[in-house]
């Protein structure tokens, strides 16, 4: 089984107001929206003196043809959760204040399981081809199927990114940027008091 | 063929901060009982030191038959260490509660043909086409059920501890205390 590294470790940080249920929902959900199974390898919380610290890694998977399969790695720890308050229109709402910082990466497997080419000398002869003397299309699959994955760890990146973002708006510590005509500033203004 | 296969290995939870050990072990052991599951205590080692902390290491080894052929087998390793009594307000009324570091490691296997091989080579490769060719449904559905069975062990624990749970998750067991 050979297993290549695509995206190395794609970093996704963020300071500031969220929901750590949400946030975790989300993830599982953009998961199954892809087409993944959801492998959980670990999940921790500690509470400490200065807030929680929970870190989950997950190692989605998705088996594209019977030689390869698509692997993610997620990892995210999310440090210094302390729990606040906010009244809006008269209701309390819960959130959390925390720093995420989060590392994203995508290999490509090959299994050679269960076939006939399992036997090491007719593998090493295989890969020896593959690599220097013809493009085995059926046997490496990398040149074929690479930018899928990728495709799906950034959508997964650039959407828990945006999901993040909206809670710096959701709290007010973010203003939505001035549109000539736009009520909206003025909506915040009146919660805000 | 007599074979074993590692459905998870290492599954990792890790908690540090309250809760009751002896609440979490009841979890545990009721769950496997409703889930008529065998059991086995591999380990118990409870340790108190000098300075009035506990150190808890304990493995579990819970399994169940589904056929003549097919065995499912869980092995749970619990680790608790610096645990000390806490005594917690709640509600105007004061219990008694453990702070402690808590690890929890899942490896699940599946055990097919765990009655054994014949010693005649003749059965044993009838067997084995019998495995890859016939048996394959009943073995990917009985690995299914493996795979929700400790799921739900696994999301089951992470609500008690009041650990942030995934989406699709559903309770069925509630610990009455």
């Amino acid at each position: 089984m050979e297993r290549v590294r695509l995206v190395d470790e794609s970093g996704l940080n963020y300071s500031g107001p969220m929901n750590v249920q949400d946030f975790i929902t989300k993830i599982d959900q953009l998961i199954d929206s892809l087409g993944y199974n959801k492998r959980e390898l670990s999940f921790s919380e500690k509470i400490k003196e200065d807030g929680k610290i929970i870190t989950l890694s997950y190692e989605p998977w998705k088996n594209v043809t019977t030689y390869a399969k698509y692997v993610m790695a997620i990892q995210f720890s999310i440090t210094g959760i302390k729990d606040e308050h906010m009244k809006l229109d008269g209701k309390d709402y819960k959130y959390q204040t925390a720093k995420v910082s989060g590392r994203l990466s995508s290999f490509v497997e090959t299994t050679t399981q269960w076939h006939w080419h399992t036997q090491p000398f007719y593998y090493f002869i295989l890969g020896i081809i593959d690599k220097y003397i013809w493009h085995l299309r059926w046997y490496s699959i990398l040149s074929n199927y690479d930018e899928q994955v990728n495709a799906d760890l950034g959508q997964i990146k650039y959407e828990l990114e945006s999901f993040l973002n909206t809670y710096q708006y959701k709290a007010g510590v973010k203003q939505h940027p001035t549109v000539p005509g736009s009520i909206l500033p003025q909506k915040i203004k009146e919660l805000k008091g | 063929m007599v074979y074993t296969k590692v459905i998870v290995k290492d599954l990792k939870l890790e908690y540090e901060g309250l809760l009751v050990v002896s609440d979490l072990y009841k979890l545990i052991n009721l769950w496997i009982r409703e889930k008529s599951f065998d059991m086995r205590d591999n380990l118990d080692v409870n340790v108190t030191k000098p300075d009035g902390t506990k150190h808890i290491e304990l493995e579990l080894e819970p399994w169940r038959k589904w056929t003549d052929y097919h065995k499912q087998r869980f092995r749970i390793r619990i680790y608790i260490w610096d645990c000390k009594n806490v005594t917690v307000e709640k509600s105007g009324s004061k219990t008694t509660m453990q702070h402690a570091k808590l690890t929890i490691l899942f490896d699940v296997f599946m055990d097919f043909g765990w009655l054994g091989k014949s010693a005649q080579p003749l059965p044993n490769f009838i067997q084995i086409l019998w495995d890859k060719i016939f048996l394959k449904p009943w073995n990917d559905k009985y690995e299914d059920i493996t795979n929700e069975d400790i799921n739900h062990l696994y999301q089951t624990i992470k609500r008690y501890l009041n650990m942030p749970k995934s989406s699709d998750y559903t309770p069925r067991y509630e610990l009455k205390s």
